[in-house]
This record gives structure tokens, C-alpha cells and sequence, in this order.
């Protein structure tokens, strides 16, 4: 029941955290050109934010209920070591529902200037509360900050500790990014639609350009940091990583194999690179990779779901970074994007290949944990709550959230489908009494 | 004063403030309910959306502050507690769900079907959650959850206490919003609303008052040990604070003097909550669990301390920035009635 | 500063960011490449979306220009 709360309320945090930033970019090239376009496309995006961010209020306020009510145990024993974590995300999603409000209710009515300056705290506290939500989910992957008696008690708390761990700055950074390459690519890619159907005014240009540049210039540097996490992983819990490559024994020198699926204990179809894996793990091509029978066999992830779901994001990213560099290069020496039909087919697919790819890293490093929720301190088994009627929850709660998807897509095609003239005449008015 | 009593009260502030400003916010959802038909609950719709519109997420992140302090500070409180009252919050949570979208997107809605679906989905959810809620809190006081986990699912609230906590918060939150919207309609001129709300708020504040005194009795017999807590001490300090500001609000609101109102509203529930704390202080879970028991180590509490302390710094600031341009109407959308045909997006 | 400027600038930073991200391992760094890598990521949007490349899109061109 987590696992569809999350995988509801992550696309959304996506657009939470980076959107704004582009809205802001948007209404800052207004602020600096005087040209109502740029403030017409801000505002009717800034519309969209605020739908999306009040879902994500919501689906956020249903995963703390969740969290207490579905891993009682495992809140008992570790709220204190984590808690604060959650506390300062508390903080800084308040910041962020209290200046979203000023910023959208408040165009036309405070000057540009400070419009435009409400709307920085919104791309800040996206910013530290995706840190500290992640900060979490790394301690998780690598519990510290406190000291287990011979009962099993939690003593000897330092939440500090507890935050700062191995795994929180790459698991971020990747997120960050990853909001980017999926808000980008899905705003641009809805522009991209209407270019195809030969909408092809500057207005849908303008607002295909600049999410879509976010999220090219995002692509290639997400699969420089996608090696670091790797590292990390490799370093940290080298189960995780053998589980990611399906690598059943402790392998000198290991080969990587790129693609196929897995099905059962066999991979099939997939390419080897001779010592790939030892020298992306360890950057040395005879490193010891350490395999699944490294560890008892009850305390292994179920490999293929990981194997698979690493290659859909190795292979979704690698293609987005592809997309991209063909992009920036036109962009940047044409100062336009490539007019090629194919190129627009292609950022329309790229939308929704980010979310695919976005779950798909959720699965990978969730799963990957897995039997454990705290790794190697508690197994999801025992943290998880006995209580009855869960299925009956369950099967609530996903008709609950299919309704609500398909009412925010129909209620967004209005806005989309909403007629542009009429908005730019009412911004040109803004612009000419002052805005005041 | 022990460092758990001071995280209890970080936590008890964040339930006031969302007792008050949430509880606005649902009671607004209350009025839009029973608001009459299409045509002629029109014009308050429009208010009630009006006046929500810029201020109920922030009204909102007030729960998850509670839930997020109560886990930190209290886990071993919050695991019983939430074992045991799996069903109310549960519901409570589907309820948050429709509601917030409902009203996320109310405003985009276009055709009757969608109005009154949306509408509805809206205005019923904002009277079903803070029932539920409010029977979690009655089952907590009158201590109805174990330390050691599960109680029983169902008996847990289903009980008189509970149910008429639940009962109470609802009546609660529709005075304090009938207060809150009668203020709003002053200020963005509709003078008519502005009467209908005074009227709504002084019958709602009669309900409510009669249900708080005879809540006096429920208790006595349901929940002893709240009783004795809330008729001495530092109880009944609350208790006559708490009257005595519903007093005076309801003879503001009578006078029409809105504004001042709000503030005596907010402190009549402001001290209930305190009343709440103090009646069954020392104890968590009253009769199983005391603050101390439930309480997460030294290091995190501190540690919540000072980051609440710090985030009430850039807190404060912000939210009376929000509350300042909303109170002076720098964020009022233009006036629409709500009809269920409405469209106002068209020529 | 012209996009030119900013796209010099920004490619510098990414070739530096990913230098000391992909080649060494130590926590200082990562901290200077992960800031290399943002600001390569700033200077990027304003140096392609800048409003001098977004005036001229669109086949119907009637922006002001500035």
C-alpha cells in the first residue's frame, strides 16, 4: 500500500521540486524582456503547479498516516532516530505550501519584482526538503546515529549522525536531478504533442525550449552521478550492487553484462563486457566484486525484479542522455532546437520513459534493500503491521487514487486546451497599468 | 519543566494551530454542505472558496507537523496509537484525500456534473475527517489504547466519549469558520454574506458551548481520570479560560466586530487543547503510558527543540506575511458565486 | 554576459565537475563537482533559453524583440 502511495506521490514530488524553478525562469525572462509571453506561459504553469503541489500535499499527509499505520514497529523503535529528518522536511514543505500560495495568488497584485522573489523560497524548500526526505530513505540503505543494547533496544541516539550517512548525497543529487529529467521532459514533451499536430506558434515553441533545456542539460550529467551512486553502492552494500547485475558468485576481474532480462536465475540476451563491472564498480578492471553468495540466501533481494528494473533505468537514462547531447548540440549552434519530425517524437516519448525510468530507480534501490527495512538492523517482516483488513485498504486506496489521476489529467487538458489569446490580452493589461 | 513536557507542548501548539486554522478550514467545508441548493447556496460557496483559496495548504502542513513531531518525539506512543486506531485514521485519511483534491480542482471544474461531484466530494469529506480525528483524540483521552500495542480495533472509538469528541471538533471548526467567513465577506464587501455567516456563527457557537458543557458529563462518567484532570489544578484554570473567551467572542460576533472575534475564538480553543494536556498530564496514553515512557532519547529532543526553534524563525515570518496579505486582501481572487453551471473561465 | 560567455562557462564547469566526480573519491571533491555540476546546469538554461535564441521561435513570429 506504501508502494502505490509512493509511486502516486513521487512524480509528483518531481514536479514539486523542479518545476518551480522553471516557472521562475519563465517569469524571471518577462521580468528582463517586458515580452507578456513569457508571463503568460509562467502563470498558466504556475496554475498547474498549484494543482500538482495540493495533490502532493495530499498523497504526502496519507504517507506519514501510512508510515505509522502500516510499519507500527519499525516507527517505534527508530521515529527518534529519523524523526528529524521528517521534522525539518515538515519545515520546509510549510515554507513551501506558504509561498506557493503567495506566489500564485499573487500575480498582477504585488509588483514583478517581489512576485518574482516570492517565488525563490518555493525553489529552495523544494531543494533542502527532498534533502532531507532522501536523508532518510539513505539512512535506511545505511542506519547510524544510534547503538543497539543486548535487547535490541534503540539507545544512544545522535540524529545528526544518523542523517549525515554514506548514502544521503549521491541518492539526492541523482533525485534532483531525476525531478528535472521528469518534469522536462513531460512538460516539453506536451508542447512537443501539439508542434506534431502542427501547433507550431511561438507561444508552444517557447514553452517546449525551456523545460526542455532543463532537462537536456540534466540527462548526460545524471548518468555521471548514476556512477557515483553505483560506486557507493558497490562500497556500502555490495549485496545491492550484486543484486543490480544479477552476480551470483564473488567474481576477480567481473564482466558486465548490459541488457537482456532475467528471468528466473538466468539472464537472457544481454551483451558481456570483460571486466566492465569490476572497473565501473572500482575503477580498476581486476577489482573483487563481491557476489550474492556472499550472504545467506534469506538475506538476498529477489534478484531479478532488481536486475531488471536497474537495466530499464541504465537504458531509459542512456537514450535521455542521447536525446539530450543531440539537442544541446543544434541548440547551442543554431540557437534552436532541431526541426527534424523525429526529434519531436522523440521528446514526446522521452516524458513518460523519465517516469518509467524514475519508478524503475525507486524499485532498484528499494528492492534491492531488501529483506531488510533498516539494512541490516530490521527486516520488513518484523516492522510490518499485523493488523486486519489491509487488503480491503488496499483495494480502497488504489480506486481512490485512480479516480483522483484521472480527474487531475482531464482537469489539466482543460487548462491546456484553454484559449492562449485571451489570457495574453488580460497579461498585456497587467503590463500596461503598471502590474501595480 | 522536564524536556518531554516541552516537546508535549511543541506538539499540543501544532494540534491548536491545527485545530484552529484546519478547523476553520473543515467547518468552511461544513457550511458549503449544508449551504442549500444549487442556486441559493451559490453566493456562500463563492465565499467559502474565495476565503480558503490561498490559505488552506499552509492551514493543512499543520497535520503533518503533528504526525512528524509526535513519531519524532513520542515513537513509542505513536505506535500503540496508531495500532490501535488504524480504522478512524484511515478514514480520516481517504477523507484528506478527496478533499484536498476535490478542492485543488473544484476551482477548474466547468460543467454541473463536475461541480456538484466535486462539490459534494469537498464538503462531505471536510465534515468526515475532523469527526474522525476528533474520535482518535477522544479515544487517546479517555484511554482507550494500550501501551503495549494493538487495542481493539473498533470498540477503541465507537464509544460515547470518542464519537462526542468527534461530534465536538465538527461543531468547533463551523463556528470558528462561520467567525473566520464573516470577517472575509466584511472584507471583500458582501455584507449580506457577512450577515448570514453572523447568524450561522452565533447558532453554531450555541450548539457548540451546550455540547462542551454537557461534554463535562460525558466525561465524568466515560472518562474519569480526564474529568478529575480538567475540574482541578491547571484544568480548570483552561476550562474557565476557555469559556470565558467563547463568551466574549460570541458577544463580538454579536456586535459585529469580526475581527477581534477571530482572536477570542482561536483562544477558547487554544485552552481547550491546553486543558486537554494539562488534565491528563503526566500521562501519554492516560492511564498506560506516561509523557516520560513514551519519550524519544535526550539527544532527539533537544534536537527537535532547537530545529523547531529555528524553523519557528523562518516560520513565523513567512506565515504572517501569508496572513497579513490575505487579512489586507492583496491575494482575494475576484468574487464569484459558485452555481453548479457556473464557468466563469468562459466569455 | 552573452549565451556565448555562458556557454564557454558552462561547459567548463561540466568538464571539471565530471573530471572530479568520475576520478577521485574523497569528500571535497565530490562536494566542488556536485556545486561544478549545478552551476554547469544553471549557466546552461540561461546560456540556450536565453530570450535572444527564444525571440526568434515559432513560424509566426511577432515578438517585440528587444
Amino acid at each position: 500500500m506504501q508502494a502505490l502511495s509512493l509511486a502516486v506521490h513521487i512524480p509528483l514530488v518531481c514536479f514539486g521540486v523542479a518545476f518551480p524553478a522553471m516557472v521562475l525562469y519563465m517569469e524571471g525572462l518577462y521580468v528582463r524582456t517586458g515580452d507578456p509571453l513569457y508571463k503568460v506561459i509562467a502563470k498558466r504553469w504556475s496554475k498547474v503547479m498549484l494543482i500538482l503541489f495540493a495533490v502532493g500535499a495530499v498523497t504526502g499527509t496519507i504517507l506519514s498516516f501510512e508510515l505509522g499505520l502500516l510499519w507500527p514497529e519499525f516507527m517505534e523503535r527508530f521515529g527518534e532516530v529519523f524523526g528529524m529528518a521528517f521534522a525539518l522536511e515538515g519545515v520546509a514543505f510549510f515554507l513551501e505550501a506558504i509561498f506557493i500560495a503567495i506566489y500564485v495568488y499573487g500575480w498582477d497584485r504585488i509588483s514583478p519584482r517581489a512576485h518574482l522573489l516570492t517565488g525563490i523560497p518555493v525553489v529552495i524548500a523544494g531543494f533542502t526538503g527532498s534533502l532531507m526526505v532522501i536523508g532518510v530513505n539513505g539512512w535506511m540503505n545505511d542506519p547510524g546515529g544510534f547503538e543497539l543494547d543486548s535487547d535490541g533496544n534503540v539507545t544512544g541516539v545522535n540524529p545528526f549522525a544518523a542523517f549525515v550517512n554514506s548514502n544521503v548525497w549521491h541518492e539526492w543529487v541523482h533525485m534532483y536531478l531525476a525531478g528535472f529529467l521528469v518534469a522536462g521532459f513531460i512538460v516539453a514533451g506536451v508542447y512537443a504533442f501539439s508542434w506534431l499536430r502542427g501547433h507550431r506558434d511561438r507561444f508552444r515553441q517557447v514553452a517546449m525550449v525551456v523545460p526542455l533545456t532543463f532537462a537536456c542539460l540534466a540527462a548526460p550529467i545524471q548518468v555521471v552521478v548514476g556512477d557515483w551512486a553505483g560506486r557507493t553502492v558497490a562500497e556500502e552494500q555490495p549485496t545491492k550492487l550484486a543484486a543490480f547485475e544479477g552476480l551470483e558468485q564473488t567474481t576477480r576481474g567481473a564482466d558486465l553484462r548490459l541488457g537482456g532480462i532475467m528471468i528466473g536465475d538466468e539472464i537472457y540476451g544481454s551483451v558481456s563486457i570483460p571486466d566492465g563491472l569490476s572497473l565501473l564498480a572500482h575503477h580498476d578492471p581486476n577489482a573483487e566484486v563481491e557476489g550474492l553468495n556472499a550472504v545467506p540466501a534469506d538475506e538476498r533481494p529477489p534478484v531479478p525484479v532488481v536486475r531488471n528494473a536497474f537495466q530499464v533505468m541504465i537504458g531509459i537514462g542512456t537514450g535521455l542522455a542521447l536525446l539530450a547531447v543531440v539537442y544541446l548540440v543544434t541548440a547551442v549552434r543554431r540557437g534552436r532546437p532541431p526541426r527534424s519530425k523525429w526529434f519531436y517524437i522523440a521528446v514526446v516519448a522521452a516524458g513518460p520513459a523519465a517516469l518509467v525510468a524514475l519508478i524503475a530507480g525507486w524499485i532498484v534501490t528499494e528492492v534491492g534493500r531488501q529483506p531488510w527495512i533498516v539494512y541490516r538492523v530490521m527486516r520488513v517482516s518484523e516492522a510490518v503491521t499485523g493488523a486486519e483488513g489491509i487488503p480491503v485498504g488496499y483495494a480502497t486506496l488504489a480506486l481512490v487514487y485512480a479516480a483522483l489521476a484521472v480527474i487531475v489529467l482531464y482537469l489539466l487538458r482543460r487548462l491546456a486546451h484553454r484559449p492562449i489569446e485571451l489570457e495574453a490580452e488580460s497579461a498585456a493589461r497587467g503590463v500596461d497599468d503598471g502590474s501595480g | 519543566m522536564a524536556l518531554a513536557e516541552l516537546n508535549a507542548a511543541v506538539l499540543l501548539l501544532g494540534l491548536t494551530a491545527y485545530a484552529v486554522l484546519g478547523g476553520a478550514d473543515f467547518g468552511a467545508g461544513f457550511w458549503d454542505l449544508t449551504a442549500g441548493g444549487a442556486r441559493r447556496g451559490a453566493r456562500l460557496r463563492g465565499m467559502v472558496k474565495n476565503a480558503m483559496g490561498p490559505v488552506w495548504e499552509a492551514n493543512h502542513v499543520w497535520l503533518i507537523f503533528v504526525l512528524v513531531v509526535f513519531w519524532t518525539a513520542f515513537p513509542r506512543a505513536f505506535g500503540p496509537v496508531m495500532q490501535t486506531l488504524y480504522v478512524p485514521l484511515y478514514l480520516a485519511g481517504v477523507g484528506i484525500i478527496f478533499r484536498g483534491a476535490a478542492f485543488a480542482l473544484r476551482g477548474e471544474a466547468a460543467t454541473i456534473v463536475e461541480a456538484r461531484l466535486l462539490g459534494g466530494a469537498f464538503a462531505l469529506a471536510s465534515v468526515a475527517v475532523p469527526f474522525f480525528l476528533g474520535a482518535v483524540v477522544g479515544a487517546v483521552a479517555s484511554g482507550q489504547v494500550p501501551a503495549e500495542g494493538a487495542g481493539d480495533a473498533w470498540e477503541s472509538w465507537t464509544g460515547p466519549f470518542p464519537l462526542y469528541i468527534g461530534v465536538l471538533t465538527v461543531g468547533a471548526g463551523a463556528y470558528i469558520a462561520a467567525v473566520f467567513l464573516a470577517g472575509d465577506s466584511v472584507r471583500v464587501g458582501q455584507e449580506d454574506l457577512a450577515r448570514a455567516f453572523r447568524w450561522r456563527a452565533l447558532a453554531a457557537a450555541l450548539v457548540t458551548g451546550v455540547l462542551a458543557i454537557a461534554g463535562l458529563f460525558v466525561a465524568r462518567s466515560q472518562a474519569r481520570g480526564l474529568y478529575d484532570g480538567l475540574t482541578s489544578g491547571g484544568g480548570v484554570v483552561a476550562v474557565v479560560v476557555s469559556a470565558l473567551a467563547g463568551v466574549v467572542a460570541l458577544a463580538l460576533v454579536w456586535r459585529e466586530h469580526y475581527e477581534p472575534a477571530r482572536y477570542a475564538s482561536a483562544v477558547a480553543v487554544a485552552a481547550t487543547v491546553a486543558g486537554w494536556g494539562l488534565a491528563q498530564r503526566p500521562d501519554f496514553l492516560p492511564g498506560a503510558l506516561s509523557l516520560d515512557e513514551a519519550a524519544a532519547g535526550r539527544p532527539t529532543q533537544i534536537a527537535i527543540l532547537v530545529s523547531m526553534g529555528i524553523a519557528l524563525l523562518i516560520l513565523a515570518p513567512s506565515l504572517w506575511l501569508l496572513f497579513r496579505l490575505t487579512l489586507a486582501g492583496r491575494l482575494d481572487t475576484d468574487f464569484h458565486p459558485i452555481a453548479a453551471a457556473d464557468r466563469r473561465d468562459e466569455p | 554576459m552573452t549565451p556565448r560567455t555562458l556557454t564557454l562557462a558552462a561547459l567548463a564547469a561540466l568538464v571539471v565537475g565530471v573530471g572530479l566526480m568520475v576520478l577521485f573519491d574523497t569528500a571535497a571533491t565530490l562536494v566542488v563537482s556536485v556545486v561544478l555540476l549545478f552551476a554547469y546546469l544553471v549557466l546552461g538554461v540561461f546560456a540556450i533559453a536565453a530570450p535572444e535564441h527564444l525571440g526568434e521561435l515559432g513560424d509566426r513570429d511577432d515578438s517585440p524583440g528587444d
